[in-house]
């Protein structure tokens, strides 16, 4: 249940790792049939190298699925009991199932076979539909289809999921992103990249992934607004001053053409 | 090669039999569920309100979600969430092939490969074959809206097999024909001829659309051909729809566009005729010559 240390000198206290259980206890009925039932409910705990352990619920396939809840050791041993027995024979060879179909799908995506990706990925999802790792992945594959109307649904179910934000997806959600654009599909692009800037303000690379695709949709001076941003994080950004000359000569392009009547009559 | 389906082409290039097809038909059709089955299942909607958007959906080209969404059922985020669950359910042909364990990845692969590079090139070729067609926006209306009531009323996926040349009615079995008027312009009349019966209700699934017979699915193809010709201003009266011999489906419409459809159940047969109004056939209304 628990993983030791690997210390050899002084033996740190083992880090938790395991399924815990509580009973809750609630009213069904009304009335003269009220009556008081007991359910156990199951979480999958893992202490992080801080002492702080993670919490998730356990889904009908007895995989750790959603967001993580943070509680201390104290907190953990006082309200809940270990369930070394559910751990071992159903949650572990569940979670060992997922991470397979997982890294299979990631190497089969890697490898360009798409459709045996898709299979594996839905695989995955079917066991935890919260997965972030294979959402992404499925959802990159059918971008790389060409696939967009299927895109679009896993997009949307991308930016409902908060932690698909998390720093640790950080190479996933850029590459999805790019994909996104790159499949020209702006407006899903934009959506999915303020949605990691309501997080996180201060991506020189975030910001300058707006400007691209705002350069894109031919909104140039948005375009050069949030590539000021980034270059003012980084100066130094990488294909920034490319993006920034291709933005002034559409500027200065506008600004050459005629206006008004001349304009309409066109 | 010759439009195909999936299947079908595994069979032709020996890589599965017909009782293996059969088997990942079967497995295909227990695995993906209609949004409705997702939504009643996870408690979004009840079957009442799912009975209520089937209803709605007979007369109103719209998807499933889009109807529920617009009549309160459920919102954006719930809908979204329901298409999610129903995409990952959902099992291609090909993925209950492996899963069966009829065929092995590698070999899949390759057979998939194939298959779709025969498939795009064919598809271009519709297109254009279309794009030429004199009458070729309204035939483009009247292929969406069977396409879309074979699909979702009779679960039956359809393809274009052939442009313009629906060959005689000998091997179609029933028939259909459609009638609108449109506002001072004379009338649309489709006729449509199949080679297969609805599928039968022991091997339907617990769905209220995959019992419509044919009739049915023709009377909803032709409301959402009339909701079409409205979008494209041509304001047609309530469509009339009705069961006819297939050879005379094929005359009532023939002379104007034709389609060759097929499925995997069978061929269907697709005419569309623009009368005048003395009831002499003429080009249509509003499209190039």
């Amino acid at each position: 249940m628990a993983s030791p240390s690997s210390s050899p000198d002084k033996p740190s206290p083992a880090r938790i790792k395991g399924v815990f259980s509580m009973t809750k206890d609630s009213f069904v009925g009304a009335g003269a049939t009220r009556r008081k039932v007991s359910q156990a409910v199951h979480y999958y705990a893992e202490e992080d190298g801080g002492g702080e352990i993670a919490m998730r619920a356990l889904n009908p396939h007895f995989v750790p699925s959603g967001p993580a809840k943070l509680v201390t050791r104290e907190e953990l041993l006082s309200n809940f009991l270990p369930d070394p027995t559910l751990y071992l024979h159903k949650v572990l060879p569940a979670m060992r199932r997922v991470d397979e179909s997982v890294e299979r799908a990631d190497r089969h995506r890697s490898q360009g076979e798409l459709f045996t990706a898709e299979f594996d990925y839905k695989e995955a999802l079917s066991l935890d539909e919260e997965h972030v790792r294979a959402t992404f992945g499925l959802g990159l594959t059918y971008l790389e289809r060409g696939e967009n109307d299927n895109a679009v649904i896993v997009f949307h179910r991308i930016v409902e999921l908060d932690h698909a934000f998390d720093t640790s997806n950080k190479h996933l959600f850029n590459e999805f992103g790019i994909r996104l654009r790159k499949n020209r599909m702006y407006p899903q692009a934009l959506r999915y990249y303020f949605r990691i800037f309501a997080k996180v303000k201060n991506d020189d690379h975030l910001l300058y992934n707006i400007s691209r695709t705002l350069f894109e949709m031919s909104r140039h001076l948005p375009a050069r607004h949030f590539l000021f941003k980034a270059m003012a994080i980084d100066p130094g950004l990488k294909e920034a001053a490319a993006l920034g000359r291709a933005i002034e000569a559409e500027l200065a392009k506008s600004d050459a053409k005629p206006r008004g009547r001349g304009r309409r009559q066109r | 090669m010759s439009v195909n389906f999936l299947g079908r082409f595994l069979v032709q290039e020996g890589g599965i039999s017909e009782s293996q097809l059969a088997e990942a038909v079967a497995l295909q059709e227990r695995c993906n569920r209609r949004l409705g089955e997702v939504a009643v299942c996870k408690g979004v909607l009840t079957r009442e309100q799912v009975e209520q958007v089937f209803e709605a959906q007979r007369t109103l080209d719209a998807p499933f979600g889009e109807i529920a969404e617009r009549r309160g059922f459920l919102d954006r985020r719930e809908l979204d969430g329901l298409l999610f669950s129903q995409m990952i359910g959902c099992r291609h042909l090909g993925e209950c092939l492996l899963m069966l364990g009829h065929l092995s990845r590698e070999d899949f692969s390759v057979l998939l490969e194939r298959y779709q590079g025969g498939q795009r090139a064919l598809a271009v070729n519709v297109e254009y074959l279309l794009a030429g067609s004199g009458e070729n926006a309204l035939l483009c209306l009247a292929w969406a809206a069977v396409e879309k009531a074979f699909a979702r009323f009779a679960s039956v996926r359809l393809k274009i097999e052939a442009v313009g040349a629906p060959p005689g009615c000998g091997e179609f079995t029933t028939g259909y024909c459609i009638e609108t008027e449109l506002a001072g312009r004379g009338a649309a009349r489709l006729g449509l001829a199949a080679n297969f019966a609805p599928a039968e209700p022991a091997a339907a699934l617990p769905d209220a659309r995959r019992t419509l017979d044919h009739e049915d699915v023709c009377r909803v193809a032709a409301k959402y051909f009339v909701a079409g010709l409205a979008d494209y201003g041509l304001s047609p009266a309530p469509a009339r729809a009705w069961r006819a011999d297939p050879a005379q489906a094929e005359r009532s419409a023939r002379g104007g566009g034709a389609l060759l459809l097929t499925s995997p159940r069978g061929r269907m047969g697709l005419w569309l005729r623009c009368l005048d109004g003395a009831g002499r056939p003429c080009r249509l209304p509003g499209c190039a010559g």
